[in-house]
């Protein structure tokens, strides 16, 4: 009787549903409850039951996946001594087909692997053989054997694998809910089987969780090994970044190796590292470089350039039940488990230096061994092993060696490319087109890497100088893509976002904008507005205007990709986050310091609630808080906000961490904004002090501390140590990046003004000179740093009276500056002062005058009135008046300053100049006895700071004297004659 | 502009029988469009997963409509269903010489013979017919694992059922067929 008619069928099923709920023994005995109490309907049930039991032993419908084949079906046809049965999967480099032997003899299946290279040349085809026989005698229980290699007549090579049937390890840890032990017994088993090809003088290269399965049995086996080594060509080139796809998706290199990365070269270290990314992994259930990098661009800084964060900081700062639950166990327990020396090993296998980590990998086993014995292990740890995941950091001038940058970003270029080529959603109708987007792929590649990689491993003493060969492969990339995509608008777009943002890093901005813009107009047209990647461009495309200083429309760019992101994305998400933090940054460079306050505080509030109060991203925007507070003044709010993030900091990782170091060096920042020099001179040491003995003295935050200090320093009036320092910084600059880099240039500028303070005006106009050609040459006549550039210039030419240049640079910055930035723009007063400064050195009091009153009258309504450059402006004003006898004039500026000098400066020289300033104000309205004590006390307040006056500005001192001199004479009595 | 899938399958929601059999055909031409562009595409990779063809397709037809598609859910039920015709078509003319078209689609093979495995898909395929009117939930499950190769976890994600459900949906359809089979070739 069949049981399948519907009416039966419906009776049955619910009680099926019951039954295969349950456990094997729960079901024997629910089947005896309802023999009980459906008699009738229990035979049939029974029956049923008993069917599903042996259709899951038989594995019936148990198989793989639908797939849609070629004709040229392998399925049935001979390869070697194997007949391919069917398909298993796709691997990285090629189709896997489970195939047996033709001649019948039953011995186990195994897996057949084409590879994707062709082999044409016959030399090539011989030595593939060779080495598969090579790689075939490596036998260990925990690999997959290699059993032959072999080429197809038609070319194709091939690989004959033992067949492994297991799961990726990761989830085979997680699906068992295996605890630290267990996963370190199952890796210490893969660490043997990597041992002993390594002996043999074979590395993987390409070890991940894909290539480590672990069968129902516990079994693990590794796959894939020494694969790599097969593709290379015979001269030992080949692709070593072997950027393997991860089940079938996009090209990306979650376990390369720096080195893979940056072109260097591959040793056993390279598999070691692998191997602590796979820990790190199995351990504390995320990538090292955190669980967001996910662009290509992203995920390469992060490995060449980041440090992973410690397991035990992640487990502790994240919500980890999940994670923790994987490993039986709890977010607690965990965190303990790893703190020390987990951490420490994880660490030293993921050092950035290949010759850092563990020698061997029986170093690395014996160490987790050790732990496992609860023996002390070999690794020591320093004393920053990390620095969390994510940090964004503010133009702070960082400074990556140009060389790893240029390598990192074509590196990216080329990943993004092949991406985009994969994406392509046109139809690849003509070969030939086809064949152009391999060309330009592969000249991408092999060109614009190799090239890259040739500068890099030029001797030591040459000047390779990698950004100019950069350069010249990216423009002939560039042009080679014209016309070249015109029916795959959408390769094209990818192609042209990526060189453009290329050309942005290396600071070629008119360049990255032409591509930049290209690629907007397409994705508009074929994505929309707002489709991710549009905005993604836009974006790009609005800090490039930024950096060339063009504010309103990069203002315009960024708030429109921050309003889409924020209706499209929500107001919390990251790339939401991210773009107000772009905007803040905009709104700060361009002085728009109360908006910039809006929005920092409004990302600090979403990440606070979040993310929580102690993650790295809170902190930083805690960090962007206070320094928009500081431009706005308000110190107070910023000293608060710096020192919560400070707190954090120490207490979680230490006073010693480079993290940790940077909130001091904040502190510092701030307290010289605020004129608190000493503290800051003493903070700003401090930080100066470890990280010269910690990371030596040419580590990019090495020297952004030296600048620091060296600003200071000149502010205190300490010029011979901020000109040691700022040589010091500029060697290493010049040596690193290159004459032309923007922080070289940054410098230079910071050197030549340090040079003027000390009156060395023609060392000052050869620096300035210099400086200003290459920004004119690489940012455009109208970036705002060129016109600073200027406005330097011209003041070292009047400082040597050559007034006629001075005038005329004068006038261009000026002419620029109102016309970019604005009338009231910061930098337009001050050149605008600068240039008043000359005229009143030159004795042209009238334009003096003029120039000073429209500074002082933009300055008060810009900054306020009691800020110290709106009181220099003052000052000035009221020594244009004096010049011209106009006294009634000059005495309430004059005494403005003054007061509100002495409240604000309380350190500096200013106020008393303003005191003698007054003086000179009221003698001049023959107010002798009210003047005499004032121009005493100004005059002996400016000479008691002398060392703090530069050398431009001692003339004031000359003008006090003079004053005094000219009061005792006017006076007639006979008094006080200063000494001079 | 509204794809003609979408507006079938809205039909077919509303109770429109008759939009069932063309949207099938849409559904088949539009898979197999598909499919001829991505073999072509991929040049020397010879296999493409059917989840990905079905991915791809919804992407296709969902990108064009836009907000108005009705969920993927709904789509990969039918597409499914579609997908096990194609493969039961493909497999019954595998023998076939004069089958033109550039690709097969087949399901990864049986231990069996080409021809019993033939076979056996066919009853499959008539079992599922008759599965379709007593539990279509069942029938669904089988088009979306065994014809299409999801995972439970997507098929739980994409009907809002647990993943232990839908194993035991699946356990439960795995009986009626095994037993359909069985039977017919009984009698």
């Amino acid at each position: 009787m069949s049981t399948l008619r519907p009416d039966r069928w419906r009776e049955v099923s619910p009680y099926l549903d019951e039954a295969l709920s349950l456990d094997v023994e729960d079901r024997v005995r629910w089947l005896e409850d309802f023999r009980a109490s459906h008699p009738e309907l229990a035979g049939v049930v029974k029956k049923l039951l008993d069917e599903h039991d042996r259709l899951a032993q038989e594995h019936f419908l148990e198989r793989a996946p639908a797939v849609v084949e070629d004709h040229n079906s392998l399925a049935g046809q001979n390869v070697g001594s194997y007949r391919i049965i069917s398909p298993i999967g796709q691997g990285g480099m090629g189709s896997v087909w489970l195939a047996e032997r033709s001649d019948g003899r039953f011995e186990r299946r195994v897996a057949i692997k084409f590879l994707h290279f062709s082999l044409a040349a016959a030399g090539t085809a011989e030595r593939f053989k060779r080495e598969g026989k090579i790689l075939g005698q490596l036998a260990h229980p925990h690999i997959a054997e290699l059993i032959d290699a072999g080429v197809t007549p038609r070319g194709d090579p091939y690989l004959v694998l033992e067949y492994v049937h297991g799961e990726k390890i990761d989830v085979y840890c997680d699906k068992h809910k295996l605890d630290l032990e267990a996963r370190l017994q199952l890796f210490l088993n893969i660490l043997s089987a990597v041992a002993q090809a390594h002996s043999n003088l074979i590395v993987h290269r390409d070890i991940k969780p894909s290539n480590v399965l672990a069968r129902n049995d516990g079994q693990v086996k590794l796959l894939d090994f020494g694969i790599a080594k097969l593709l290379e060509y015979d001269n030992g080139t080949g692709p070593e970044t072997l950027l393997t796809v991860e089940g079938g998706g996009a090209l990306t290199p979650q376990f390369a190796a720096p080195e893979q990365i940056t072109g260097g070269g591959v040793t056993t270290a390279t598999d070691i590292y692998a191997l602590g990314v796979l820990l790190y992994l199995l351990l504390v259930g995320q990538h090292p470089a955190g669980p967001d990098a996910h662009s290509p661009a992203g995920l390469f800084k992060a490995i060449v350039d980041i440090d992973p964060a410690k397991g035990s900081y992640v487990i502790a700062a994240t919500d980890s039940r999940t994670v923790a639950e994987n490993r039986a166990s709890t977010p607690e327990k965990l965190c303990r488990q790893l703190r020390g020396d987990l951490d420490t090993i994880l660490a030293k296998a993921l050092k950035k230096n290949p010759a850092e980590r563990y020698g061997s990998v029986t170093a690395l086993g014996d160490d987790l061994q050790r732990y496992l014995k609860h023996e002390p292990i070999r690794a020591r740890p320093d004393s920053f092993t990390y620095r969390t995941a994510k940090f964004v950091r503010r133009n702070r001038g960082s400074l990556v060696t140009a060389g790893v940058v240029a390598l990192v970003l074509i590196a990216a270029a080329v990943i993004s490319i092949r991406q985009s080529i994969r994406a392509s959603k046109e139809a690849t109708a003509a070969n030939r087109e086809a064949a152009v987007a391999e060309a330009v792929n592969d000249f991408l590649q092999n060109d614009l890497l190799a090239q890259a990689s040739a500068a890099r491993q030029s001797a030591p003493g040459t000047n390779p100088d990698p950004d100019l060969k950069v350069r010249t492969a990216l423009d002939r990339a560039a042009q080679r893509i014209e016309g070249k995509f015109v029916r795959q608008p959408a390769v094209e777009a990818a192609i042209r976002t990526t060189i453009g943002q290329t050309y942005q890093e290396l600071g070629l901005y008119p360049e990255a904008r032409k591509q930049l813009e290209r690629a907007l107009e397409l994705q508009r047209r074929l994505l929309g507005e707002e489709n991710p990647k549009t905005l993604h461009t836009k974006n790009l495309l609005g800090w490039t205007a930024k950096l060339q200083g063009k504010y309103p429309e990069a203002e315009a760019l960024l708030t429109q990709t921050l309003t889409s992101r924020r209706r499209v994305l929500g107001p919390e998400h990251r790339d939401t986050l991210s773009s107000m933090n772009n905007l803040a940054v905009l709104y700060i460079e361009e002085g728009k310091y109360a908006q910039a306050e809006a929005l920092d505080s409004q990302t600090l509030e979403i990440r606070r609630r979040v993310l929580g109060p102690d993650h790295p991203e809170t902190l930083m925007s805690i960090s962007n808080l206070a320094e928009a507070y500081s431009y706005e003044g308000k110190y107070a709010q910023a000293e608060t906000l710096d020192n919560q993030a400070l707190d954090v900091k120490r207490r979680v990782l230490g006073p010693e961490h480079p993290e940790t170091l940077i909130s001091i060096g904040d502190l510092a920042d701030l307290y010289y904004q605020e004129g608190k020099y000493a503290q800051a001179e003493v903070l700003g040491n401090q930080v100066l002090e470890v990280r010269r003995r910690v990371l030596g003295p040419e580590h990019h935050q090495t020297l952004s501390s030296m600048i620091l200090m060296a600003i200071v320093y000149h502010h205190e009036g300490k010029f011979a140590q901020a000109e040691t320092l700022d040589n010091q910084v500029l060697e290493v600059q010049r040596r690193v990046l290159g004459p032309e880099h923007p922080d070289t240039l940054a410098s230079m500028n910071n050197l030549a003004v340090i040079y003027s303070e000390d009156g060395k005006y023609a060392q000052a106009e050869v620096l300035d000179t210099e400086v200003l050609q290459a920004r004119r040459r690489l940012l455009g006549a109208e970036h705002s740093s060129t016109v600073t550039s200027m406005n330097n210039l011209a003041d070292d030419y009047a400082e040597e009276g050559k007034y006629a240049q001075a005038e005329a640079l004068f006038n261009q910055a000026l002419d620029t500056a109102r016309r970019v930035e604005g009338p009231e723009h910061p930098d337009t007063l001050l050149y605008m002062s600068d240039f008043a400064g000359m005229y009143q050195r030159k004795g042209n009091y009238a334009m003096a005058q003029e120039y000073t009153r429209q500074a002082l009258a933009g300055r008060r309504h810009v900054l306020g009135s009691e800020d110290p450059d709106t009181m220099a402006s003052a000052a000035d004003l009221a020594l244009a008046y004096v010049s011209q006898g106009k006294f009634a004039l000059s005495e309430p500026l004059a005494r403005e300053a003054m007061e509100t000098g002495l409240r604000k400066e309380p350190d500096g020289w200013q106020p008393f100049r303003a005191e003698s300033l007054l003086g000179a104000s009221l003698a001049g309205q023959k107010k002798y006895a009210e003047a005499e004590p004032l121009l005493l006390g100004g005059y002996h307040g400016m000479v008691a700071r002398k060392g703090r006056i530069g050398l431009p500005d001692r003339y004031h001192l000359q003008l006090a004297h003079r004053w005094i001199v000219q009061l005792y004479k006017d006076w007639g009595k006979p008094g006080n004659k200063p000494k001079s | 502009m509204e794809s003609t899938v979408s507006l079938l399958i809205q039909a077919k929601e509303r109770g429109d029988e008759s939009a069932t059999d063309a949207l099938f055909s849409a559904l088949y031409s539009e898979l197999h469009r598909i499919a001829k562009r991505e073999i072509s595409r991929r040049g020397s990779v010879p296999t493409l997963g059917a989840t990905t063809l079905l991915h791809e397709t919804y992407i296709e037809i969902a990108g064009k409509d836009g907000a108005s598609f009705p969920d993927r859910a709904k789509f990969m039920a039918y597409a499914s269903r579609v997908m096990r015709g194609l493969i039961i078509d493909h497999a019954r003319s595998r023998s076939a010489l004069k089958r033109g078209g550039q690709f097969h689609i087949t399901s990864a093979g049986s231990d069996l013979e080409e021809r019993a495995g033939n076979q056996e898909l066919e009853q499959i395929g008539e079992a599922l017919d008759e599965l379709a009117k007593v539990e279509p939930s069942l029938s669904e499950i089988v088009d979306l694992k065994f014809f299409c190769g999801f995972t439970f976890t997507e098929i739980a994600a994409m009907r809002g059922i647990s993943e232990r459900t839908a194993q035991r949906q699946w356990e439960k359809a795995r009986i009626y067929l095994h037993e359909k089979i069985s039977a017919d070739l009984e009698g």
